[in-house]
């Protein structure tokens, strides 16, 4: 179903998913009250979530090895679509038409910023 | 604490917010600055440990920030790294600033603005949304 380029793609677009998961169960964990700062931090869903980030790290690496950085400016803001639905399915965050216009112009600003010169 | 009328966080959370993703942003300058290092000499060891620092500092700042606000403000407010960036490029490593970067910056910014503004949203419930703010949350 995906092969070459498409295959390795998908793979980039995941780890970007997996790690806007990751940024949900970090907030998760926030919006509880621990007795001690520490436990904030040394707690399953925390060392969970930061797991993920390195997961994510590597098959991004891998990922790249395969598909040009042109396409950065493409798979990367696709956190800033992810984490907003993530965190409205999830955690019930409600996000006003204010907000998705400023998201929608920052990855406008995002497309500009990376493509042309 | 003092709340901002624009803002759906008080101010000060604001500013740890924006001083964290100046911290995740400097990170990139260490990683960088351990790029252009032979591998394993002394100053390659010193950028690498910085970069962990800057790593291990914003995730500290991360979690406290992420308990005043929601993670959508939050995260609207992340783009701010990429122009932390190009100020770090001209700044430290004289990089080439083309229009198109200046240009998005200043989208990236409008778009942050127009996102941030507005003041507090409610939650699907009809609550106002407070991000979780410590002692109204699940306890651990």
């Amino acid at each position: 179903m995906f092969t070459g380029l498409w295959k390795y793609l998908l793979i980039w677009i995941i780890s970007v998913f997996i790690s806007s998961i990751a940024q949900v169960m970090l907030k998760v964990e926030a919006n509880k009250t621990h007795k001690t700062r520490l436990q904030e931090y040394l707690n399953p869903m925390v060392a969970g979530a930061y797991g993920i980030f390195f997961v994510s790290v590597f098959m991004t690496y891998y990922a790249l090895k395969y598909v040009p950085l042109t396409y950065s400016p493409i798979v990367e803001p696709l956190s800033y679509i992810f984490v907003p639905v993530i965190g409205v399915l999830l955690l019930h965050e409600k996000l006003s038409k204010r907000r998705i216009l400023g998201m929608l112009i920052m990855i406008a600003g995002i497309a500009v910023f990376s493509f042309g010169g | 604490m003092k709340k901002n009328a624009g803002l759906e966080v008080p101010i000060l959370w604001f500013l740890a917010l924006h001083l964290s993703l100046i911290v995740n942003s400097i990170q990139g300058v260490f990683s960088k600055l351990a790029g252009r290092e032979r591998t394993l000499s002394p100053r390659w060891i010193l950028f690498f440990g910085l970069m962990f620092a800057a790593l291990f500092t914003f995730a500290i700042a991360w979690q406290q920030v992420l308990k005043h606000m929601s993670l959508t403000f939050a995260f609207t407010n992340k783009p701010i790294t990429i122009i932390w960036g190009l100020v770090w490029g001209v700044l430290i490593f004289q990089e080439r600033v083309t229009w198109n970067m200046v240009l998005g910056s200043i989208i990236i910014l409008a778009g942050i603005m127009v996102g941030v503004s507005g003041g507090q949203p409610e939650q699907k419930d009809g609550s106002l949304m407070t991000g979780g703010e410590p002692g109204k949350g699940e306890q651990h």
